[in-house]
This record gives structure tokens, C-alpha cells and sequence, in this order.
């Protein structure tokens, strides 16, 4: 049964094939004809949305609710509703004051949108509980600490460790008593999804939040549940101390070398998960490009502690068949692998025009994202730019790239870029998963002003 | 007017021991009680639980800090309206006072009969006082603003040592009675007779929500192994400002009272809440993983983790 294939999976056990996980948040909403509010708000919606990906996906474990925003938003951070995408955070409570807030905001079972949360979890668990392993997904300490200090935070780790690390341990107990609440509820797995942990330097993380982190591991431990590990990004340099934190799985992104990564996470008998790309096949390749994704994964790693995922929430308007392809490759990896034998994936190449950067007047700021709104590191690096536009505005511009739109696909193909988020000055790659500090960027951009001149 | 009787003293110095004897002492008056704690589950309510005393638990914070005092001054509010003579007032273990002038202005302008601050009685635990006082700046405040001092345990430590911090106390507060006790064991009525308020400038409470503990609570609902909870909680207290609660287990109900290098579990026969432990942390979010990985065998399987 397919629960039993996700827990022994995370308990690295051997398995009789690899687990199929995947991660349909708002796009289980696509499915029945919601948007992602409608799913993210409405608790018969979300049950019906998620019983449809069970039926049709056959997944042996799935998410509830993913949607990284629940936990700020009772804090009081304001959200920006979207139909093809999760919320995203519009402000933060923290970015004018730099203190740790009152306990008695640690949600309780009544808070914002839990009693909702609570109520799918208890109803899907009656209805599939059995045969699906579910996952119940809580924000991370240190995104959920930038959700509230915003792009600061960045800063205060370099002026100020010890607010930080007082901060992250203050989300910490929310990331505790969320995980609680869900446990409680039925859920097998309990995620904690930090997508901006890759974008730290493990020095950094191991000063400011591996003790937070190890504490919500242990916690979940305690309660006899299974605990995974989600981050975005490039985390390839992280996946060591993300170990050291130990959680029972790790799932990464199309931007994480899944070979060289396990290689590190069997080290420390670690289940690892990914790693599909979500925008150039699942939502824009063909059904053969997801099978031949599948099957390469399957092909290169050993298939103890393996779990086949998507890199990260699905994208609202990846077709069905997509998925099921994925589905069909991983429980039928023989017939997949006959269909695709003679296929090459075709790459869609629209013609792009490169700027010519020499002779721009201004200098060119180009932020090459996956998604400026939904993925947090994609967000704080436009945000980087966008807070200190004002100072540079007389000698640059800047543009956003997004990897879910053909033209900026293949821009960033031509580009000859590999991992996203990336910014490039002029068309030089300057930071990579890294966010530069503001003294940084303005020092960069200037220089690239005085070159022109 | 209703008299106030503020108790101040760190995590294990006697607090409660101290309250449980005013209330004997003044078991023929009409008596309010309000009790402060860090953690969510109200261990010293259960402890003091009197038929007829109108009880204020306020848990999560210190009463002085800007989170739980809109309750305070509520609860002050509230018991004013009560036709109580004394209010007497245990504060949690690091609560800074200071600004508890300014909270009885605000409430006496508000209160159906004023409040006559009497003064604090702060309790000191002769064995710690002096590793705790460079750490806790509350420590400092909770003497300096007190009427009377009771330095607490001293059988506990050697007489050079006792006078040591009788002079660090003196130089903290010249103005303040100090009395010596073993198990806050002292003349009650004189006490509370002879306190003072002394006339200090009232000042900012040094309670913030940043300056407080983390702290973990461990329930259950099947008997535990005694001796494994004894051995677990030993293995944790070097961690801990403070364990303190009721379980109950194969030797029967015990009443769990640990603090540094102590720890004793007591029958108990008084009404019993649940099995229910809190631990105050002195080692901030890491106590979850110490207590996650010290859990074993039986008391794993039985014990739940919560914050």
C-alpha cells in the first residue's frame, strides 16, 4: 500500500519500488475548476481538490495544504491573493522594529485559517488516510522569520546574530506547535518547508539556525511522526548541514544535482526526494519529457531511500497527463522506459534577442526568477533590487524574468544560466541563489555606470 | 482599600512554599491570590487551591512584561470589585517589578476600592542566588525593590558562603529587612506586619517578550514508570531554570519539584490536574532536542511533548 511505501521509505526501510509523492498544491484546484484562493480559503474545495489528485495522480503520499504563508499571516503579515498561485507576504510587522513577538501570538487551534486546516486534514485522513501517507506542511523558522522581518534580515545576520537567532527560535515554537496541531490531526509526515534556507552559507546557518531547526526534528520525533525537510533553490552546498539537522527526508529542486546530493544524504542515512523540473516538464513539456525526467532520476540512483517528487509545488496550470505520466513512469518504470526509448526531448527554442549591454545608456539590472511571487528566494531577490531602486534609478534599469513564461525560458537558456534565482549586471551572472546586501548591489551597479562613462 | 502583597524570588527559591504558609496564616481572612507562570499549564494553582479564594492564574509571561499585563490589570480590576482584604501576588520567577507602581496607579483609577501596595517580599535561594545574579538582571530588580528579603535554604550552604550573599544583598538593597530561613520557615504575621515599601524611583521592567524563557511541557495520560522519570529528569536538570508538576506514576501521584541539582518527587493527595510537568529552559529552543533524545523505553512511548 502506498502509505506504507512513503514510511518505510522515510524510516529507510528497503522498499519494493520507489514512492511516488507529488506536491499539487493550488494546482489541485486546477483540477476541479477552483482558483488557488478558492482552495487555499475554502475547506469543501480543498477536500474535493484533494480527493481528485488522489484518484487521478494515485500519489502513495500527498500534502494537504501547501501554502508556506498560513503561519505570517497570523502574525500579521498582510497577504497578496492570487488565483494561480499561493498568497505571497506584502508586509512584514518587523521590518520597522527589530523585536521578537509577544507569545501569545503562537498560533492556537482557533487561529486564522487552522480551524479550516484542521477540519481537511481530519476529513481526508477518514476518506484516504488509510492507503495515503499524508503530509502536513509547516513553514520553516527562517523563512517564516523573513516573512516578518522582510529583506532585513539578510542584514541583521551580519550586524546581528543574536537577534536572529532569538528570532528564528521565536518561529521555531510556531513551526513546534504547528507540527503539534497537525500530528494531532492524522498527518503520517510533517514537513517543514524552508525554501530560503539555500540561500544562506552553511557557516551562517549553523550559527543562526541549525538549533531551531534540529529542535522542530527532534520534536516530531518525539511524537512518533516521520519529519522531512523541504527546501528550494540551489541548496547543493547546504544538504550537508540540512543532515546535521536530522530530519527522516530531504526533498530538493531541479536546481540541486539529485545524484550528487544523495550521495551526501546516504552518508547520513537521510531519505532524500525530488527532484522533476517543474516549469520546462511538467507544465510545459510532454508527456515522453516527464516519463524520460522520471526514468533518468530512477536510472542514475540507488533506490533505497528515494522518494520521486516534484522539485517543489506544482505549477496551478500543469496539465493532468503530465502528471500522470509521472505516475505511470514511477509505479511502471519498464513500459516507461520501452516508450521512451527512441525519444529525444525537443527543446522549444523562441528566437530571443540579447540586448546589446555595451551600448545601453543605463546599466541593466536582469533578475532571472522561477517565480517572483511564489518562490521566497526568487521574492527577496527582486525585493533586493526593488527596495534601493530610488538610489539608482538615474543610471540603471532593471527587468524580471519569469521561468514559467516560453520567451523568458529560452532567455535564460541563452543566457547559459543553471540556476535561478540569478541576477546579471550587463549581462554578467553577479549573484547566484545569494542575495547581495544593498551596499553591495549599489557598489556593483555603480561600477558598471563609471566602465560605461 | 485592599492590601497588596507582591512575592518576587527566582524559579525554586520558595515562592509557593511561601504562599502556601501566608495562606495558612491568613486562612481567617478573605484573601485573593493571583499566580504568574512562564508556561501554559498551571502547576501552582493546583498547589495552593484553597476552597473560597478567588484565584488568577496568568500564565505565559511575566505580568510585568507588555504581553500578558493588559491581563494583569485586568485580574487587578476584576478582584477589586471582590470584598477580598488581602491580594497577594506570585509573580513568575523572573519578573521584573519595577514598574509596579505605574501598573497600581493605572488600576487604582480604575478599581471599585484602591489598592494599598504594601511592599514585595523577595525570596532568594541562598545555594544559587549568586550563579543566577550575573546572569538575570530580574534578580537584581526583584531585591532592590523589595521591603523584605528571605534568604531561603540556608541550611544548604556553609556560613561564609551564607554571608556572602547576605552582603551581596545589602549592597543591593541597604534598606531592606533580611531574614534567614530553611523552608521559608519565619514569623508570618510579623512579616507581612512589619514590610515596607520602600520609596524607590519605579523604573522600566526589564521584562520583555525577548527576555523570556522557553519552556516545555511534558503530559500524560497512562501511569509512568517512576524510577525512569526519575532518571530522566535528572539527566535534564543541569538544562533546566526549573521543573515543576504533578505525575503520576507506579509509586502513586508525586509531586515533581526540581531545580539545578535537585530534584525530589513527593507523594501528593491534594486534587490532581493530570499528569503534567513543566520545564523552564536554561538552554533556550535545544531543551526540545535534550528532552527528545532523553526520552527512552516506557516513558516515550507514554510521555507527549508540547510547548
Amino acid at each position: 500500500m502506498g502509505r506504507e511505501l512513503v514510511l518505510q521509505a522515510l524510516r529507510h526501510e528497503q522498499t519494493d519500488r520507489v514512492p511516488w509523492v507529488p506536491f499539487a498544491g493550488v494546482h489541485a484546484g486546477k483540477l476541479k475548476g477552483y482558483t488557488g484562493e478558492e482552495i487555499l480559503r475554502d475547506p469543501d474545495k480543498l477536500l474535493e481538490s484533494l480527493l481528485e489528485v488522489n484518484k487521478l495522480y494515485m500519489p502513495d503520499g500527498m500534502p494537504v495544504m501547501f501554502d508556506l504563508q498560513i503561519e505570517a499571516e497570523i502574525l500579521g503579515c498582510d497577504l497578496l491573493w492570487s488565483k494561480d498561485n499561493p498568497p505571497s507576504v506584502k508586509s512584514h510587522p518587523l521590518a520597522a522594529e527589530k523585536t521578537i513577538p509577544c507569545r501569545c501570538k503562537i498560533p492556537t487551534k482557533e487561529s486564522g485559517r487552522i480551524p479550516m486546516i484542521l477540519d481537511v486534514m481530519r476529513r481526508l485522513k477518514a476518506e484516504i488516510g488509510e492507503k495515503t501517507a499524508l503530509y502536513g506542511l509547516v513553514c520553516g523558522p527562517f523563512t517564516l522569520a523573513s516573512h516578518l522581518r522582510g529583506t532585513n534580515i539578510f542584514m541583521d545576520m551580519i550586524k546581528d546574530p543574536a537577534y536572529v537567532k532569538e528570532l528564528v527560535d521565536y518561529c521555531t515554537e510556531i513551526c513546534i506547535q504547528m507540527s503539534d496541531f497537525y500530528i494531532e490531526a492524522g498527518m503520517d509526515v510533517i514537513a517543514v518547508v524552508d525554501p530560503l534556507v539555500s540561500q544562506i552559507s552553511p557557516k551562517h546557518i549553523e550559527a543562526m539556525l541549525s538549533e531551531g531547526f534540529t529542535a522542530a526534528f527532534d520534536f516530531i520525533r518525539s511524537r512518533g511522526v516521520l519529519s522531512c525537510f523541504f527546501v528550494c533553490g540551489n541548496a547543493s552546498k547546504q544538504i550537508d548541514v540540512m543532515c546535521k539537522m536530522n530530519p527522516d527526508g530531504i526533498s530538493v529542486d531541479e536546481n540541486v544535482d539529485l545524484k550528487a546530493a544523495k550521495e551526501i544524504t546516504d552518508r547520513y542515512n537521510i531519505t532524500i526526494g525530488g527532484n522533476i523540473p517543474l516549469t520546462t516538464t511538467m507544465l510545459w513539456g510532454t508527456q515522453q519529457d516527464n516519463m524520460k525526467a522520471v526514468i533518468d532520476i530512477m536510472d542514475s540512483l540507488d533506490h533505497h531511500n528515494l522518494i520521486i517528487s516534484p522539485g517543489c509545488d506544482m505549477p496551478y496550470s500543469t496539465p493532468p497527463e503530465n502528471t500522470v505520466a509521472v505516475a505511470q513512469a514511477v509505479k511502471n518504470p519498464d513500459d516507461a522506459r520501452k516508450m521512451i526509448e527512441n525519444y529525444t526531448a525537443v527543446v522549444d527554442d523562441i528566437e530571443v534577442e540579447i540586448p546589446d549591454y555595451e551600448n545601453l545608456d543605463k546599466v541593466l539590472i536582469e533578475l532571472f526568477t522561477l517565480d517572483p511571487e511564489q518562490c521566497a528566494a526568487c521574492t527577496y531577490m527582486v525585493n533586493s533590487v526593488t527596495d534601493i531602486y530610488d538610489e539608482i534609478k538615474d543610471i540603471a534599469e532593471y527587468k524580471v524574468y519569469k521561468y514559467f513564461i516560453r520567451e523568458d525560458i529560452a532567455r535564460t537558456r541563452k543566457m547559459g544560466l543553471e540556476n535561478l534565482p540569478t541576477m546579471c549586471i550587463d549581462g554578467e551572472q553577479k549573484w547566484v541563489s545569494i542575495i547581495p546586501s544593498k551596499e553591495e548591489l549599489i557598489g556593483e551597479v555603480r561600477k558598471y555606470y563609471e566602465a560605461k562613462r | 482599600m485592599i492590601k497588596l502583597l507582591l512575592l518576587t524570588g527566582f524559579l525554586g527559591a520558595g515562592k509557593t512554599t511561601l504562599l502556601q504558609k501566608l495562606l495558612a496564616e491568613f486562612r481567617n481572612e478573605k484573601i485573593g491570590v493571583i499566580i504568574n507562570e512562564f508556561g501554559q499549564a498551571g502547576i501552582d494553582g493546583t498547589l495552593v487551591e484553597k476552597s473560597g479564594i478567588p484565584l488568577h492564574e496568568l500564565n505565559n509571561g511575566s505580568i510585568f512584561c507588555s504581553c500578558i499585563k493588559e491581563n494583569f490589570l485586568s485580574s487587578l480590576i476584576a478582584l477589586s470589585k471582590t470584598d477580598i482584604g488581602y491580594l497577594l501576588i506570585e509573580a513568575s520567577g523572573l519578573a521584573d517589578p519595577a514598574n509596579m507602581p505605574q501598573i497600581l496607579e493605572t488600576v487604582n483609577a480604575n478599581a471599585k476600592r484602591p489598592y494599598d501596595y504594601r511592599g514585595s517580599i523577595c525570596i532568594v535561594d541562598a545555594e544559587t542566588f549568586s550563579d543566577y545574579y550575573s546572569l538575570l538582571p530580574a534578580l537584581h530588580e526583584q531585591v532592590a525593590r523589595s521591603g523584605t528579603v528571605i534568604v531561603n535554604k540556608a541550611d544548604l550552604v556553609e556560613e561564609g558562603a551564607l554571608a556572602d550573599v547576605i552582603a551581596s544583598l545589602r549592597a543591593i538593597n541597604p534598606s531592606a529587612a533580611i531574614e534567614v530561613t530553611t523552608y521559608c520557615r519565619t514569623e508570618i504575621r510579623k512579616l507581612v506586619d512589619e514590610l515596607t515599601n520602600p520609596a524607590r524611583q519605579e523604573g522600566e521592567s526589564s521584562n520583555t517578550p525577548e527576555s523570556r524563557p522557553k519552556t516545555v511541557v511534558l503530559s500524560s495520560t497512562d501511569v509512568l514508570p517512576a524510577e525512569e522519570l526519575r532518571n530522566f529528569l535528572n539527566g535534564i536538570k543541569a538544562d533546566a531554570y526549573r521543573i515543576k508538576g504533578f505525575a503520576e506514576t507506579d509509586e502513586g501521584i508525586v509531586y515533581v519539584s526540581g531545580l539545578k541539582n535537585h530534584l525530589e518527587t513527593l507523594p501528593w493527595d491534594g486534587s490532581f490536574p493530570g499528569t503534567k510537568i513543566v520545564i523552564i529552559s536554561a538552554v533556550g529552543i535545544q531543551m526540545v532536542s535534550r528532552i527528545a533524545k532523553g526520552l527512552s523505553g516506557e516513558l516515550k512511548e507514554k510521555v507527549k511533548v508540547s510547548l
